[in-house]
Formats: structure tokens, C-alpha cells, sequence
């Protein structure tokens, strides 16, 4: 019990402290938006009070048959403040909020992506943290200004409560107690509630994570095609109706429990609310020096609905705050997991030689022994051409990752110019190389955007950028398609934003990434498939192209296609994470192994 | 523009009926509960008027009266255990009944919509304004019709407690009646204030579009790679900035008008009717004395209340309103009569034959298909070649018919569009270029289809055939095991290549007239390739075979070669035909030859 007591307290004080932490960084985003939040709340706290005090001296003055006049001085003054405290509400709720929303939104977004960007790539790869990437980052916003803005209505209920339990004490103190205890009463009540609601939560998410799944797979358009020519459909149909009838087994199993909750709580609120209005009414009528008037027993009786309801209100706003506390916890989880890839303070000269030093590699933490790569060795020169050949899953794309510092490897390491990779600046060091991936991504951005990786500069600069991204484009043989665009290399691509932005297909999708790594004039340029979405005559020129171009450049081809790597300097041949074979094309022919087996297998159709 | 004023504007007619609408949908799924809703919502309403005005008036009065305490206890405490039983039952039919229903009522929703979606052609997934709707309609399917209902019970329930305290106040002193009615004049003002806000959320949402941008991009795993390796993200963040400035000067614009009239209406929907009220009870109790001091604290305080129900009310309101345009959409979208229509003909045997067909995407300027005449005989293997963009992949959309074209497709000489949709698509197998591995067990990404009783035999071979069923064992999994990890951590993972082999596994489940295969093999490694081409032309003996391949070394198994380009048949024959005619198909199937021959390395250097 003692032991339970103890985890428990320590669960507060976490919330508490990821509360602080978050009120610390919105302070940094906006003093203002903080500080006029509190201020909100004491005027709001303050008002239902006035009102209760107003009421009270109202009936008081009308029972008292004081003249019109006055009365009328007195109601009036109290109906114009009333339009000015409206008014101001009004105001920020309209003006002020949506404002400090949107500067909160930007700031704290911009700051998550940018510590997305640093985060080491491994993190995509694992579920869990994916999960609690999007998990924690997407819903924060929400959170953030619940919890900003709920400190406000916290104090506000707080504020109206002190006044008006105040008020009620001076009409007659057993009443407050009453009313205090049911009030804690059921604050416990809730607690149980909302227990049960986070445990139902935890049953119902991965359910409804299924349902989810399919709605998706049904609204995105790649999967229509599918959907339409096969039955799958009714899978996905039966899928989503298994997870509705589990979700409602889970609504009954907790519904009964909610039900017995509702039913304390009713008990002590009712009970409690209408026993005090008995106990008023008694006094009234049967004390007659009680002190409890006419007009005190009207207000009370409204005082007592609005301040027990307020007991609840603070009661849950705690809870929010712990509810809130979880998430931004996870938020602060995610900031302060630092990236374990980290530059050195080596500046990457041109390349010289790369080095790969029986290098061994796993995707897993959890599984070491699953290598993906294992014992590789390779040299590769300046200016030398690379092929990289070998079955799915061979861990050719595996390898250019672990090159391009994408992951560090996990036994073994790689040398550039001499030096251990992970003694270089990284960003300089990424500079230096440019890459083709198989999964290549265009950006909702011009052309030219596209091809520069970013903004392109202003004035002169600009004009030069603009030259070279033309060049580029020309290298990676997307010319032809350039002169069709409206635009040029100023036409947005994508119809992300605008339906006049241009669709480009697969093939010319990749010419854009091909102009990419042209523009960027690295040293080492890596070809992850370049030529997998493109059509025979386009794979032929741009290998010319590529020949003709990277001249002075050390690339590494990966391709399936085995006639586009056979003028490689050096071919390396991988099978199940090891090197297996390595030479000229000549060489690995003349070894009859591996290689040569599956050339001659691609070769047989052609030659006739 | 004519669009967006018919979005925005919405009659109350429409209101009505479009949230009468909702109501019998859900009647259909359950006669009770709508009318057991209505009734419970509106019994608390009744009992919470009973236990707050009432009680209060009857209490106020009695003490006026000089009445005994225990002439009023009995009523009291009547009406609380009345008022906890209604508390109670309401709670009760929520938790053990109502909660259930609404799942069984999203649930019906979410699939009509999902039917829809299947039967409408796929052209209407590229209408941005059509596919829109569904995109929105998907969105809210799980929670709006239950919406509809609370909002609907819960306005029906204000109405009531509202009439019951207006009738109080008005049997009190009729001229209260008056000022009742005052809130009545707000609705000009209400839709000045309406219309403010849709300009605003217009404005805003037009930007929320590219403020969302960098959110898609930086939670998809897909950029990662760019983002470590470009400037993109700085140009991400300038981007997001601008948006956000954007937002920041509408909200601050229209803001601004929106409050004048908010303060408006509260001026006169709430305060004035309040004000006026109490002013008048006071003069009738000071000055005149014709009001008893009870029932003007009875008038003060049932005032207060009734004004605090028309300040919730309000929300509850424009949450109608709010249900309508959904609504609306839903309607829109459900309502739709798709373009391609079944035909009532029996599905023949024999050849497709395609009689110059020319085809053009919505909205598109140039024809992707033009005059295309082609057959695919019942036995026939056919290959379509031909350079990115030439309309190869269209034309097999053509083929199954997900679009209409112009000129006539024909199967067994009927006119595909005579068939029925259903039975025509099912004869085909096809695997596209972009296939996907669905989060359903292996067996089911392998029938695409509900199962049958002792189909695992079958099932079991279609993946050894497409030699994928040993990589689901190694992983420690059987056809039965669930794909992706989606939402299973322990579910299976594929690779490119392992994934097209499921997508192509498909096809050796089933029966098939034809097979398509769209770019079958560009994930596979060349032994994996060589031997898929084996493996599906055994499969494929005695159906008819089309493939698409940019790997002309496929192309010579076929029996026909159409060579595609621009949209039009610029080349056809068998492979030996057009190499001898030394045309476009014999140049290129020379450039991809030129390195595996020794030949071409001269030419190459030279």
C-alpha cells in the first residue's frame, strides 16, 4: 500500500514538472499569451461573484422596499459592467486567441520539426519511436493551448469559488460544509472515472487503430485501382466490422462500470444540493432569527448549483492538467532524445579514397544478429566507377546509407580520406556527396527548388543558381520535358497546392532527383536504381549521359540491371550481406561465379 | 465561386431536412433510439425545471403565504428522488445502450461509404471537388450522426425548459411576454456575425492547406533521406512561416468584425431582454406594489436562468448548422450516380478486341489513348512496350474498365459496357506497378478476397509459386499471419522485391481468364525476374496473358508485341517481325542488348 502510495506521488510530481516545462518554453514563445490568459482568468473568477453579491443586495433592496431610483442606479450600473466584462471576453476570445494560437502553433512546430530533422534516421526504422514521435508531436498543439488556456480557467474557478463559497458562508456555514464534502466527495468519484477512461482507452486504441487503417486505405487514391479490380475490399469491410463489434464489447464491459460511478456521484450531488436547500428552507421558515432571508435563500439556492458545479470544474481541471502533463512528457522525451549520429569537428576535404573496414551492420538493436551487412571490405578511389550488384535484399542500399552517414555502422568502420567518418562535420561531410535513392521524393515546390534542395538566392547569386539548375537538368536529360512546362524551372510541381501544379511520372520524377545530385557538385555521387522507372531508350541516355558528365566524379551505381554496371571500374557482387565477389566485369566473368551466373541469365533473351 | 456560395449558404430548409436526414438513418439501424433519446432528454428537462424554478417559486410563496415548512417538504422531496431516478435511467440507457448503438450507427455509415467508394469510377478519385466530399465525409463518419442526434435532443430539451420557465415568468405577470420575445430580433444580426466567420474559415483554410504541408512531409518516413541530405527543411520552415503570418493577418482582420457583432447580439439577445425584465419586476414590486416579493424573486431568478439556456443554446445552433453542410456533403457524395454502369448481357467467351479507342483524362488537354485498335486473344500472351508516358498503363485501366472510353471495347463481340461490372473485372488477375501489401493476413493479400473454406491448399501454393511462402516461414509466420506492422508489431515486413512477389501470388490463386501485369518484375533481381516469367507462363497456359515491361528481354516470350507511343500503336508483331523490320522496337531492344553483347562495346567508347 505504502510502496503504491510512493510510485504514485512520483507520477504527480512528473506531470508537474512536464507542466513547468512546458509554461517555461510558452513563456519564451509569448509572454503576452501567458500572462493574458492569467489575467483572464481572475477577471472571469471574479465576475460570478459580483453577480452573486449583486443578487443578494438586489433582493436584499427590493425587500426591503428601498426606493425605485436607487434600485434602478443599482441595476443598471451592474448591467454596463456586465456588457464591458462581456465585451472584453468577446474580444479575446475572437481577436486575441486565434493570434497567440497561431504564434504558439508556428513557434513550437518549427522547433519540433527542426529536432525531427537532426533525429537520427534508425528512429524512422523503429516502430515504437515513430509511433511516439507522431504520437506525442501531433496531438501537443492541442495540449499546449489547453493547458495554457485552462490555467486561466483554472484560476477563474478558483477565484469564483473562494468568493463565492465566501458568500454561502455568510449565509449560513453549514451549508458550506455540506456542500464542500459532497464536493470532495465526488471529486474522488471523478478520479475513479477517469481511471477507468484511460484504461479504455488502452483497450479500445489498438482496435480502432485497425478500423482507422482501413477508413485510410479506402480515402487514399493509390489503393483504388486495387480496390476496384479485386474483392480485397471485402476483407477490409469484414476487418472493419470485427473492430466495431470489438469496440462495442469493450463499451458495454466499461459502461456498467461507468454507470455504477454516475450512480455514486448522482447520490452524493443531488442529495447533498437538495438537502441544503431544506436545510434553507427550514431555517426560513421555522427559525425565524436565523439570519437566512427571503433574498438569501433565493441566492443561495443558485449559489449552491454553480458552486458545486464549480468544486467538479476544478476537480477536473487537475485531472486535465495531469492528462496533459503525460503527453507534454512524451514531447519533452522526444527533445531530449539526442541524435547519435554527431559530426566531429573535421572539415570533409575533397575525396581522396573511401575505406570500408570490415564493416558490419544491423537494423535491429534488439535482434544484433540480424546483420544486414557483415564483414564487408571495399576501396574505392577517386574518380573510380562503382558498380554495386546483387539480389533483393542484398544490402546494397544498406551499404551508400551507412557511406552517407545515414547510420553509423555496428561493427567495422569506414575511412574517408584516412579518417574515420565520424570525425568529420557531418554537414560538410553530406556535402560532399550527393544521392539518388530508389525511393526518391519530390518536393511541392518549383523545378528549380527541386533541384537546388532548398530556396534559391536572390539577386545575382540567383541568376548563377538558375543557370546551374538548367545545366543540371540538361545533364540528367530532362530538358526536353523542361521546354513543355509553363514555367520552366519556375513550375510548381505537384498538385499539393494548386491544380495547375504539374504531375511529373516516375521517370521524369527521377530525372528531377538525377539533376539534383548533378547540381549539387559533390565528389561522390551515389545511384540507388536510377534507371528502374525509366524506359530502355531513356536508361541508355542518361547512362551516356552519366559517363559523359560524372566524368571527373566518383559514383556508385546500384542497379539490377546488370548491362548498365558492366563499364564499372570495379563491380562488387553481395549476397545475403556479405561480399561475395568483387573485379572488372571481364574478371568476374572469366571466375564463372555468381555474377556471371546472373548476367548470362539477363543476357540469354538478347542474344540471338 | 459559384460553388463556394452554394457551400456556405444554407437555407433552413435544407437544415431541417438534411438533419431529418440523419435522423432516419439511424432509424433505420434502430427504431428506438431516436424517439428513447427525444423522450429522455426531454424528461430531464421537465424534471430539472420541477427541482430548480418551481421548487423555488412554490418555496418563495410559500413563505410569502406564511405556509408551514412541511406543506412544501413532501413536494420537495418527491420531486429530488424523481429527479435522481431520471438522472439514473439517462445514465443507465447512455452507458449500456446508447454508446453501443453509436458504433453500430458509425459503423453502417463508414461502410455505405466505403461501398460507394468501390462502385464509383476511378475517375472520380482524380475530381478533386468529388473526392474531396469523400475525403470529408470519411473524416466525420465515426461521430457526426451521434452529433446530430445530442444536438437535436439537446435543443429540443432548451426548448422545453425554456417554455416551461417563460410560461412561469408569464403566469407570474403577462407582460414578461414582451421580453421574451426580444432575442427573436437577433437573427440579422446573428447572420451578419455567420457570415463574418465563413468568410474567415474560408480564408483560413485556403491557407491551412500549405501550413499543413510541412506536417505531411516531416511525419513520413519516405523524406527523411532529402531532409538529412538537402536545405529542403529550411525552405519547409519559410514556407510554414509565411502561411502562419498569413493566418495570423486574417484573424486579426476579421476578428475584429466578428466581435462587434458577438458583442452585438449578446446585447441584445441577452442583456437587453434581462435588463429590461428586471426593471420592470422591480418597478412592479417597489413602486407600484402590484407584484408579491416572491414572485419577483421567482421572475429574477428564473430570468437568469433562461438566459444562460439561450447563451448554450446558441452553440447548439450553429452545431446544427454545422451538421446540415456535412451533411450536405454526405448526401452529395452517397447520392452520386456512378458513370460506369452495369449492363444486363451474359459474359461471353472469347477475344478482347479494342476498335479505336481514344481516351482522355478529366480535365487533361491532350488525348493519352488515340485510335487504338488491338486484340488480346483468349490464349494469346501479348507485350506492350514503349517509353514513360506512353499511355501503356491507361490502356490497361482501359481494359479494366475502371474508366470509359470512346470507341468500343469488345469481349466475345459484346460490347463491355453491356457486361456486368463485377463479373467482367473478375475474370482479370492483375498486378499493377504501384501494388500495395495490405495489413490483412497473407492469405488474404493473396485471394484479395473474402476467404473460402478449405482454400489454405491453394493458397499455400500460390505463395510458393511466387516463391514468397518460404520467406513468411523463416519470419516465423504462416498464411494466416498478418502483414506490415501496421497495427501489429509482429507483423510481417517485406522488401520491395518480396512484395511484389505477394502482389504477384495473387494471381496463381484464382481462376483467371487473363492475366495482367503491369511493370511485373521491376523489383525483383534477374534470377528472381527469370524466374517469375517461367513460373507465369505455365500458370498462363490456356488464358490470355498482357504484360507491360520495360525489360525487352520479357518481351520475346510473347506471342504479340504492341509497341506504344504518344498514345498510339506505332509497332506490332511478333519480336522476330520487328527486329526484322528494323523499326523503333528493333532500336531499342539493340541499346538494351548493346552491353550484354560483346559488340557493343566499340560503339560505346567510340
Amino acid at each position: 500500500m505504502n510502496k503504491k502510495k510512493e510510485k504514485k506521488s512520483g507520477i504527480e510530481k512528473g506531470f508537474l514538472k512536464a507542466d513547468l516545462w512546458l509554461y517555461k518554453r510558452i513563456f519564451g514563445y509569448s509572454p503576452t499569451y501567458l500572462i493574458t490568459n492569467i489575467c483572464y482568468g481572475i477577471l472571469m473568477g471574479i465576475w460570478p461573484a459580483v453577480g452573486i453579491l449583486y443578487t443578494e443586495r438586489l433582493y436584499d433592496e427590493i425587500g426591503r422596499g428601498v426606493i425605485f431610483e436607487k434600485i434602478l442606479i443599482l441595476v443598471l450600473v451592474y448591467f454596463a459592467v456586465m456588457l464591458i466584462i462581456r465585451g472584453l471576453h468577446t474580444i479575446y476570445q475572437l481577436v486575441l486567441l486565434p493570434r497567440f494560437r497561431e504564434i504558439i502553433n508556428r513557434r513550437l512546430y518549427t522547433d519540433i520539426f527542426e529536432h525531427a530533422r537532426r533525429a537520427d534516421l534508425s528512429n524512422y526504422d523503429d516502430p515504437e519511436f515513430f509511433n511516439d514521435f507522431v504520437m506525442s508531436t501531433q496531438p501537443v498543439f492541442g495540449h499546449t493551448i489547453q493547458l495554457i488556456e485552462g490555467t486561466g480557467w483554472l484560476i477563474r474557478d478558483i477565484v469564483a469559488l473562494v468568493v463565492s463559497a465566501g458568500v454561502i458562508m455568510g449565509i449560513e456555514p453549514l451549508v458550506a460544509a455540506l456542500i464542500f464534502v459532497s464536493g470532495v466527495a465526488r471529486i474522488i468519484i471523478s478520479r475513479f472515472y477517469n481511471k477507468l477512461y484511460v484504461k479504455e482507452e488502452d483497450e479500445r486504441n489498438p482496435i480502432r487503430r485497425r478500423g482507422d487503417y482501413v477508413k485510410r486505405v479506402f480515402t487514399i487514391p493509390d489503393y483504388a485501382k486495387e480496390l476496384h479490380s479485386t474483392h480485397v475490399s471485402e476483407c477490409l469491410v469484414d476487418a472493419y466490422s470485427k473492430s466495431c463489434d470489438e469496440r462495442k464489447d469493450i463499451a458495454f464491459k466499461y459502461g456498467k462500470k461507468y454507470l455504477l460511478c454516475d450512480f455514486i456521484f448522482f447520490i452524493f450531488l443531488d442529495v447533498a444540493n437538495y438537502a441544503v436547500l431544506i436545510l434553507l428552507l427550514y431555517k426560513l421558515m421555522m427559525v425565524p432569527d436565523s439570519g437566512v432571508t427571503l433574498g438569501g435563500f433565493a441566492v443561495g439556492v443558485n449559489a449552491i448549483w454553480s458552486v458545486s458545479w464549480r468544486i467538479e470544474a476544478v476537480g477536473n481541471r487537475l485531472m486535465d492538467f495531469h492528462r496533459h502533463g503525460i503527453f507534454i512528457k512524451k514531447l519533452i522525451d522526444f527533445f531530449e532524445t539526442k541524435p547519435n549520429i554527431v559530426g566531429g569537428d573535421v572539415s570533409a576535404e575533397p575525396l581522396e579514397s573511401l575505406v570500408v573496414e570490415n564493416v558490419g551492420f544491423s537494423y535491429r538493436e534488439d535482434e544484433p544478429d540480424k546483420l544486414a551487412l557483415d564483414g564487408v571490405n571495399m576501396e574505392i578511389r577517386r574518380g573510380e566507377k562503382i558498380a554495386i550488384v546483387g539480389y533483393n535484399g542484398a544490402g546494397k542500399t544498406t551499404l551508400t546509407k551507412l557511406i552517407m552517414r545515414l547510420y553509423d555502422t555496428s561493427s567495422g568502420r569506414i575511412l574517408y580520406n584516412g579518417r574515420d567518418l565520424r570525425e568529420y562535420d557531418l554537414d560538410g561531410l553530406r556535402d560532399r556527396f550527393a544521392a539518388v535513392f530508389q525511393d526518391y521524393r519530390i518536393f511541392a515546390a518549383s523545378v528549380a527548388e527541386n533541384v537546388v534542395g532548398g530556396a534559391l538566392s536572390e539577386g545575382e547569386a540567383g541568376e548563377r543558381e538558375r543557370q546551374k539548375v538548367m545545366d543540371a537538368l540538361k545533364k540528367s536529360t530532362f530538358e526536353d520535358r523542361l521546354a513543355t512546362l509553363p514555367n520552366g524551372i519556375d513550375t510548381q510541381l505537384t498538385r499539393e497546392f494548386s491544380d495547375e501544379g504539374v504531375q511529373l511520372s516516375g521517370g521524369e520524377a527521377q530525372k528531377i532527383a538525377i539533376a539534383r545530385a548533378f547540381y549539387k557538385d559533390a565528389d561522390l555521387i551515389i545511384l540507388d536504381e536510377p534507371s528502374s522507372a525509366l524506359d530502355p531508350n531513356a536508361e541508355y541516355e542518361l547512362n551516356r549521359s552519366i559517363s559523359e558528365y560524372a566524368d571527373d566524379k566518383t559514383v556508385i551505381f546500384i542497379s539490377h540491371r546488370l548491362s548498365t554496371t558492366r563499364h564499372a571500374d570495379r563491380i562488387y557482387m553481395f549476397d545475403s550481406g556479405k561480399l561475395v565477389e568483387s573485379g572488372t566485369h571481364d574478371e568476374l566473368m572469366k571466375q564463372n561465379g555468381k555474377y556471371a551466373y546472373m548476367f548470362n541469365l539477363q543476357a540469354e533473351k538478347y542474344r540471338q | 465561386m459559384k460553388k463556394q456560395k452554394s457551400e456556405n449558404k444554407i437555407s433552413f430548409r435544407r437544415i431541417y431536412r438534411n438533419n431529418i436526414y440523419m435522423l432516419g438513418i439511424i432509424h433505420k439501424i434502430d427504431p428506438w433510439v431516436v424517439p428513447l433519446r427525444f423522450l429522455l432528454r426531454i424528461a430531464g428537462a421537465v424534471m430539472g425545471f420541477l427541482t430548480s424554478a418551481y421548487i423555488l417559486q412554490r418555496a418563495l410563496n410559500a413563505v410569502d403565504d406564511g405556509k408551514s415548512f412541511f406543506d412544501i417538504l413532501w413536494l420537495v422531496i418527491v420531486l429530488v428522488i424523481a429527479e435522481i431516478a431520471i438522472d439514473l435511467i439517462q445514465n443507465a440507457f447512455y452507458h449500456l445502450y446508447f454508446n453501443r448503438r453509436q458504433i453500430d450507427i458509425s459503423r453502417k455509415i463508414n461502410i455505405d461509404l466505403f461501398e460507394k467508394a468501390k462502385k464509383v469510377e476511378l475517375a472520380c478519385y482524380e475530381n478533386p471537388e468529388y473526392y474531396d466530399k469523400f475525403v470529408k465525409a470519411s473524416a466525420e463518419a465515426d461521430t457526426r450522426a451521434f452529433d446530430v442526434l445530442e444536438s437535436l435532443t439537446r435543443l429540443a430539451s432548451a426548448i422545453v425548459t425554456l417554455g416551461l420557465s417563460i410560461g412561469l415568468v408569464v403566469s407570474i405577470q403577462p407582460i414578461f411576454l414582451i421580453f421574451s420575445l426580444i432575442p427573436l430580433f437577433i437573427s440579422p444580426i446573428k447572420s451578419k456575425y455567420h457570415k463574418a466567420s465563413v468568410e474567415r474559415d474560408n480564408e483560413i483554410r485556403s491557407v491551412d492547406r500549405k501550413k499543413g504541408y510541412p506536417n505531411r512531409v516531416f511525419y513520413v518516413s519516405d523524406y527523411a533521406k532529402e531532409l538529412r541530405l538537402t536545405n529542403m527543411a529550411s525552405f519547409l520552415f519559410r514556407y510554414f512561416k509565411d502561411a502562419s503570418d498569413l493566418c495570423c493577418q486574417i484573424h486579426k482582420s476579421k476578428g475584429k468584425v466578428l466581435a462587434v457583432w458577438e458583442i452585438f447580439s449578446v446585447l441584445v439577445g441577452q442583456i437587453l431582454p434581462t435588463l429590461l425584465t428586471t426593471v420592470c419586476a422591480v418597478y412592479l414590486t417597489v413602486e407600484t406594489g402590484s407584484m408579491g416579493y416572491g414572485d419577483c424573486l421567482a421572475v429574477l431568478t428564473v430570468t437568469t436562468q433562461i438566459s444562460n439556456i439561450l447563451l448554450n443554446s446558441a452553440n447548439d445552433l450553429s452545431g446544427i448548422q454545422g451538421h446540415a453542410l456535412y451533411i450536405n456533403n454526405l448526401r452529395e457524395f452517397i447520392e452520386y450516380q456512378p458513370k460506369i454502369t452495369d449492363g444486363d448481357k451474359e459474359l461471353p467467351n472469347g477475344d478482347i478486341v479494342l476498335d479505336n479507342i481514344s481516351f482522355k483524362y478529366d480535365g487533361a488537354e491532350d488525348y493519352t489513348i488515340k485510335n487504338i485498335s488491338m486484340t488480346f486473344g483468349k490464349n494469346q500472351k501479348v507485350a506492350i512496350v514503349g517509353s514513360n508516358g506512353a499511355g501503356k498503363t491507361t490502356l490497361v485501366k482501359l481494359l479494366l474498365r475502371l474508366y470509359d472510353c470512346e470507341g468500343s471495347i469488345k469481349y466475345g463481340g459484346v460490347n463491355i459496357k453491356e457486361l456486368n461490372v463485377d463479373e467482367y473485372r473478375d475474370m482479370f488477375s492483375s498486378v499493377m506497378q504501384d501494388y500495395h501489401v495490405f495489413a490483412l493476413t497473407a492469405a488474404e493479400n493473396v485471394t484479395l478476397a473474402r476467404r473460402e473454406d478449405g482454400d489454405e491448399k491453394e493458397i499455400t501454393e500460390a505463395l510458393k509459386r511466387a516463391g514468397i511462402y518460404d520467406k513468411i516461414c523463416a519470419e516465423g509466420g504462416d498464411i494466416n499471419s498478418v502483414m506490415t506492422r501496421e497495427f501489429d508489431d509482429k507483423g510481417i515486413m517485406l522488401s520491395g522485391g518480396e512484395a511484389q512477389k505477394l502482389a504477384i501470388s495473387h494471381v496463381y490463386s484464382k481462376q483467371n481468364r487473363f492475366v495482367i501485369l503491369d511493370e511485373p518484375s521491376s523489383a525483383l533481381d534477374p534470377i528472381a525476374e527469370y524466374k517469375m516469367y517461367e513460373t507465369m507462363l505455365s500458370a498462363c497456359d490456356g488464358c490470355g496473358m498482357i504484360f507491360i515491361s520495360h525489360r525487352l528481354s520479357s518481351a520475346t516470350l510473347a506471342d504479340m508485341i504492341y509497341l506504344i507511343e504518344n498514345g498510339e500503336v506505332a509497332e506490332e508483331g511478333t519480336h522476330k517481325e520487328l527486329m526484322e523490320r528494323g523499326g523503333k522496337y528493333a532500336d531499342m531492344f539493340r541499346k538494351q542488348a548493346e552491353s550484354y553483347n560483346d559488340v557493343g562495346r566499340g560503339e560505346e567508347t567510340a
